[in-house]
């Protein structure tokens, strides 16, 4: 049986942040990278500060504070952002 | 080993070679610079032959120093001016941690600085220098020190890399000879002539400078501008700087600072005097 990874984020504690030109410019203090993030990541990264979440539970959560259909496609959207955010170390999975 | 010590504003050198010519051209160059202070240089930069017959047999200039890269390509020692002056530049790219760098050139007026970030063949020095000659002091021709705590800019008047169409230009608009370095050719980087800043730029290199205006040359097209948001300004900058990551947070916020506080255009120019009048214009509105 293969269990759903959980992901949590603690980026409010590990960042500087400052919102530019309608994005979230990120300092990630432990890697020392700087991220530009457009929406819905900086979304995804408040959600999961919020609650760790699986992916199609993030998703689900997601298109409830975006207000859009929750379909195949933000289903792949945020797996990949997810992704993405795990490696730059933004994102834990557990 | 002959050396020279010198001091370019914050930056304290000592730059030391195994043949003489290449140190007295550098002490004609640098004619006038001060000494650092109680004589002690804080940076090494070294150009010496990268094996030991190339100080003899067709002889070769490595650049060296407390810092090194690699893969940096010998040259032939009449091109020995050049190592020097990419040694100092090198030293001070990959060993300065006490400001944020930015590839740029700078110019001041009434204590406010034009910064002119921009790639090898923009234009930021040669427009730098003419700007200099122009009722502007000359704060910077190839790095731009940001203080991390105060956010102002910082002289850094090193000699000015003179290449290919603007060595004419500048020789028909200086009287004096003497401020030029020897005429440098087939160079990796062209043909090459060094010109040292004027008396104003060296006497007042302790005086620091308000960032007010950040424009992105481009030389060689059609006069054109527009603005640039804070967002492509803040990456920009980020793209030109050598230490904007060994800084970490204070670097960011340094970085951040600039971005948000400053105004900011990219413009392209035909020929000289067009990219003055540009720059001209936006000082005006800039208040500058």
């Amino acid at each position: 049986m293969v269990t759903e990874a959980l992901y949590r984020s603690d980026f409010l504690h590990h960042c500087r942040t400052h919102a530019i030109d309608g994005m979230l410019l990120v300092f990630h203090r432990p890697s020392g990278t700087t991220h530009f993030l457009a929406s819905p990541v900086p979304e995804m990264l408040e959600l999961l500060a919020e609650a760790p979440s699986d992916s199609a539970g993030l998703c689900r959560r997601l298109c409830e504070r975006l207000d859009v259909p929750q379909d195949d496609e933000a289903l792949a959207v945020v797996a990949a952002r997810l992704r993405d955010l795990v490696a730059s170390g933004l994102v834990q999975a557990a | 080993m002959h050396e020279i010590k010198l001091r370019v504003g914050t930056i304290s050198y000592r730059v030391a070679s195994p043949w003489l010519a290449p140190v007295a051209a550098l002490r004609r160059l640098y004619a006038g610079y001060p000494a650092p202070e109680d004589g002690i240089a804080t940076v090494t930069a070294r150009i010496g032959p990268p094996a030991r017959w190339r100080r003899w047999i067709r002889p070769q200039v490595g650049i060296e120093g407390d810092h090194s890269l690699p893969d940096t390509v010998p040259m032939a020692l009449r091109h020995a001016l050049l190592a020097a002056e990419m040694a100092m530049n090198m030293q001070v790219a990959l060993g300065e941690r006490r400001h944020l760098l930015l590839h740029a050139s700078a110019v001041e007026r009434g204590g406010k600085a034009l910064i002119m970030p921009g790639e090898s063949g923009s234009g930021k020095s040669t427009l730098a220098a003419l700007l200099g000659e122009a009722g502007w002091r000359l704060m910077a021709d190839e790095f731009v020190m940001i203080d991390l705590a105060s956010g102002m800019a910082l002289p850094f008047p090193r000699a000015i890399s003179l290449k290919n169409s603007a060595i004419a230009e500048m020789v028909g608009r200086i009287a004096d000879p003497g401020r030029f370095g020897p005429q440098l050719s087939a160079t990796p980087k062209g043909e090459l002539r060094h010109l040292r800043p004027n008396a104003d730029a060296i006497s007042r290199m302790d005086e620091p400078a308000v960032p007010a205006l950040i424009l992105f040359p481009s030389f060689g097209f059609e006069a054109a501008s527009e603005g640039v948001s804070r967002s492509e300004l803040f990456m920009r900058l980020t793209e030109g700087s050598t230490n904007y990551v060994a800084l970490g947070l204070p670097g960011f916020e340094a970085l951040l600072r600039l971005a948000q506080s400053v105004p900011s255009a990219r413009f392209a120019y035909p020929d000289s005097d067009s990219g003055i009048a540009i720059v001209e214009q936006f000082c005006a509105e800039a208040g500058i």
